[in-house]
């Protein structure tokens, strides 16, 4: 079971625009994973929309018009993984450690929290964490977390 | 690996019979289920998985469409907690 980034949705997503080629290799790989064994979370789906809403046009200069287009876009990208793939969240447990990970990294490498999340879940439900954020694999390998490595 | 599963007493039952008429450990009278499960749903998964990326890539191919990026534009995605302070520099 591979628990999925918030970078590999993007991919995803946006994939028919020239994009790095990290990216690409990672999408492969991820195109070939059965539906039922892609876990995403609540939290990640938060980040995914953000970004792809927020983040995206900004950073790389969409119009403000496109606005409606993305969010529809969002909409069915959005339902379309609720509805196919399985479904997980941050438990009170799951929190809880997370903060001691955001913590044990802070003067190592430092993570967001949503990435101190996933490492948590990944952890206590023994999933492959699959993303191309390599200060995330690199606190996964400390945590002898499997992650894939392309 | 220890696992605790919940199941009706008529469940557990009728896997104490099948271990026991198959002179096996019930651990593997589950193992066995699984993976005969596992085999039969796999045809179908890998429909539903082709079904699902041929949607996604028209989803994303409709999108290119429409919202464009300036040309020559590379969307780099090896770092995006880098790419969320443009949301700073916007407010």
């Amino acid at each position: 079971m591979y628990l999925i980034d918030t970078n590999i949705l993007i991919a995803d997503i946006l994939s028919k625009y020239e994009t790095d080629k990290i990216s690409r290799k990672y999408r492969k790989f991820y195109s070939k994973i059965s539906l039922s064994e892609r876990i995403i979370t609540d939290f990640i789906l938060g980040e995914f929309e953000q970004f792809i809403s927020q983040v995206f046009p900004h950073r790389y200069k969409v119009s403000h018009e496109k606005g409606k287009e993305i969010d529809e876009a969002l909409h069915v990208f959005l339902s379309e993984a609720i509805h196919t793939f399985t479904l997980d969240y941050a438990s009170t447990f799951t929190t809880i450690k997370a903060s001691a990970l955001y913590g044990k990294f802070l003067n190592i490498h430092p993570i967001g929290f949503f990435d101190s999340l996933l490492l948590s879940l990944a952890q206590e439900k023994s999933y492959v964490l699959l993303t191309q954020d390599k200060r995330l694999t690199a606190c996964a390998q400390e945590l002898k977390i499997e992650f894939v490595n392309l | 690996m220890y696992k605790t599963v919940s199941i009706q007493q008529n469940t557990y039952q009728a896997l104490n019979r099948i271990a026991s008429r198959l002179d096996k450990p019930k651990a593997q009278v589950i193992d066995a289920l699984v993976k005969a499960y596992t085999k039969e749903i796999a045809k179908k998964e890998k429909k539903e998985l082709k079904e699902y990326n041929a949607k996604i890539n028209k989803l994303a191919k409709h999108l290119a469409q429409t919202v464009r990026v300036p040309k020559g534009t590379r969307i780099d995605l090896t770092d995006i907690d880098r790419d969320f302070a443009y949301l700073e520099e916007k407010s």
